[in-house]
């Protein structure tokens, strides 16, 4: 990046705009404020700004090196996804996986009911040798804005301590008997949830005519306490 | 919350003592279960029980059967006919490779005999990221391994700012595991009523840095040894007999819990403890229930050992230093007093195992 163009790019509009940043306090300074500000425009500069004159790294669009290097990054947030053939895919296959469970129907929001936010989680996964092997999304539930006892009883989620892992083997050779092992594949999908809850429809999967409904959950989904 | 109730259906009963863990009927046909998340451990005296249960749990899950246990959390499993041993070799090796160290000399113990490892206050700093790394890997290995707990636990003191001199100490102990991949644990078939013994010791006043003592205890069910730990005492201790008293008492209540679960899984009453020590003065204290002068000083939680003795859950017992468990947890011992100590808590070369 050509950083002294850039940053003079940016920072013109930035003091042009004034009103929105969180700029220098009072009105009543008057003309030295304006001075100041053009002086050094770089620190006032609000968040908003500058993710609207940053953001979106130009690299997938320059030089072959470093669309590669875009392409194996993860993105943080659906936008960052959207677009790219590879992640949208990934999120059909979320999409396609959850709606097959049954995992929620479309529904109005009662009165006095919630509905907790959803979020993308992306995620690469690589093999031994670091090359990508599969893109991976999952939908999450930001479970952190549910109350204990309103949006979920008890979290319970067993874990042996290892100590009782060898209590039991041991028991078992004692006795001469065989151990066997069971792996229950996707325990988290399959709990069927006991409150009512209520999610967004996630991004990007908004259906169309129906922005104002919300997804009845009758299945958990990662993130969600209670579970 | 699904697989609790479906357990509980199919008539499970969660132990108190230990969520983890269910059991159902008992006598002939009784089935125990251990729960890791996802992951599901399940035995019990007839094998087609167990194939009910298989069955049943089918019906309720989407699952896999992967058989006969081989590899649980990374450890590795081999059940044979009169016994059963466990191992971390795989991730050993793993873990030497990563560090770097899968080529080096090995040695014989994880630790220089009366090594004194100190803070090194002036000593080059290291990467801390990389050094906790390295503990956070050597710990996982402990599952399997008493014989490295004291060093690795030691190691683990230092991790806020390690130096070179820390690092050589951790190289130390990797160099060690080099030549002791193979050692594991075996537990053999005695077919005998299960009862659980404790061995608790302490190194008094050992840590040059706070002059804390380590305290060490070590659990066996029968013959198998189950649960160990090595550990700094949180206070300091003015006389020997004082830190194995402290010791004792943080082994008494690692002591009630495993009775708890025995009697749990076993559906049998509660049998007595028997805890070993190898301090004349700190049974006496144990089982004397007048202060003494001498220890009037020492807080009233450490008492908690002495009400378990009146009650009856422990029973406290001398042991010779020659056969307690635990030496191994509390101090660094020379090579031939490494490999007796290590044969008496259990630990085997696996990869010629025959005994």
């Amino acid at each position: 990046m050509p950083h002294s163009e850039g940053s003079g790019g940016v920072t013109e509009p930035a003091s042009a705009q004034g009103s929105g940043l969180i700029q220098n306090s009072p009105e009543g300074s008057g003309g030295q404020g304006d001075d100041s500000s053009n002086e050094e425009p770089g620190r006032f500069r609000d968040l908003n700004d500058i993710y609207d004159h940053t953001d979106v790294v130009e690299l997938q669009y320059d030089s072959d090196g470093e669309a590669l290097l875009a392409e194996l990054e993860e993105p943080a947030k659906y936008v960052e996804a959207a677009g790219k053939p590879d992640w949208e895919e990934a999120m059909d296959k979320e999409i396609e996986s959850i709606e097959k469970n049954g995992t929620w129907e479309l529904s109005k929001l009662p009165a006095g009911q919630k509905a907790i936010g959803l979020k993308w989680v992306f995620k690469l996964k690589k093999n031994a040798e670091g090359e990508v092997v599969k893109h991976k999304a999952r939908l999450v539930a930001k479970g952190y804005v549910q109350k204990k006892g309103v949006d979920y009883e008890e979290v319970f989620a067993p874990v042996a301590r290892i100590d009782t892992v060898k209590f039991i083997l041991a028991l078992a050779a004692n006795r001469g008997w065989q151990i066997h092992h069971l792996d229950v594949k996707s325990a988290f999908l399959h709990g069927v949830l006991e409150e009512e809850v209520y999610v967004q429809q996630p991004e990007g999967y908004v259906v169309k005519g129906k922005e104002d409904y919300v997804l009845r959950l009758n299945k958990a989904l990662y993130g969600l306490n209670g579970t | 919350m699904r697989l609790d109730r479906s357990l509980k259906k199919l008539g499970f009963k969660r132990c108190l003592s230990e969520q983890a863990v269910y059991t159902r009927g008992s006598g002939k046909d009784s089935v125990l279960l251990g729960v890791y998340v996802d992951d599901l451990i399940v035995t019990g005296n007839d094998p087609t029980e167990i194939i009910k249960f298989k069955q049943q749990m089918t019906g309720e899950f989407e699952m896999s059967d992967l058989g006969l246990l081989s590899y649980y959390l990374g450890i590795e499993v081999d059940q044979k006919d009169e016994y059963l041993t466990i191992k971390q070799t795989g991730y050993a090796k793993k873990v030497l490779e990563q560090f770097g160290m899968g080529e080096c000399n090995a040695t014989k113990y994880p630790m220089e005999p009366g090594l004194k490892l100190h803070e090194d206050k002036q000593g080059e700093r290291v990467d801390a990221t990389n050094y906790r790394k390295m503990i956070g890997c050597l710990r996982y290995l402990l599952h399997t391994r008493p014989d490295l707990a004291y060093s690795v636990g030691v190691a683990s003191r230092f991790m806020e700012k390690p130096t070179v001199l820390h690092v050589k100490a951790v190289k130390q102990i990797l160099r060690y595991l080099k030549g002791t991949t193979e050692l594991g644990l075996v537990y053999t078939q005695e077919r005998k009523m299960e009862a659980i013994t404790g061995f608790s010791h302490s190194d008094h006043g050992a840590d040059v840095v706070g002059r804390k003592s380590t305290g060490g205890m070590a659990f066996n069910l029968n013959d198998s040894l189950i649960s160990w730990c090595s550990q700094k005492q949180k206070t300091v201790s003015l006389s020997s007999c004082e830190s194995e008293f402290m010791a004792a008492t943080a082994a008494a209540r690692q002591a009630l819990w495993l009775r708890n679960l025995l009697s749990e899984i076993t559906g049998k009453e509660q049998q007595v403890v028997t805890l070993y020590v190898d301090n004349n003065s700190a049974i006496a204290l144990m089982k004397n229930p007048v202060f003494h002068g001498r220890s009037k000083h020492i807080d009233i939680k450490y008492h908690f050992i002495r009400e378990c003795v009146e009650r009856g859950q422990i029973a406290v017992r001398r042991v010779c230093t020659d056969l307690q468990k635990a030496d191994a947890l509390t101090k660094p011992l020379s090579a031939i007093k490494l490999a007796t100590m290590r044969h008496l808590m259990g630990v085997r070369d696996l990869s010629s195992h025959q005994d």
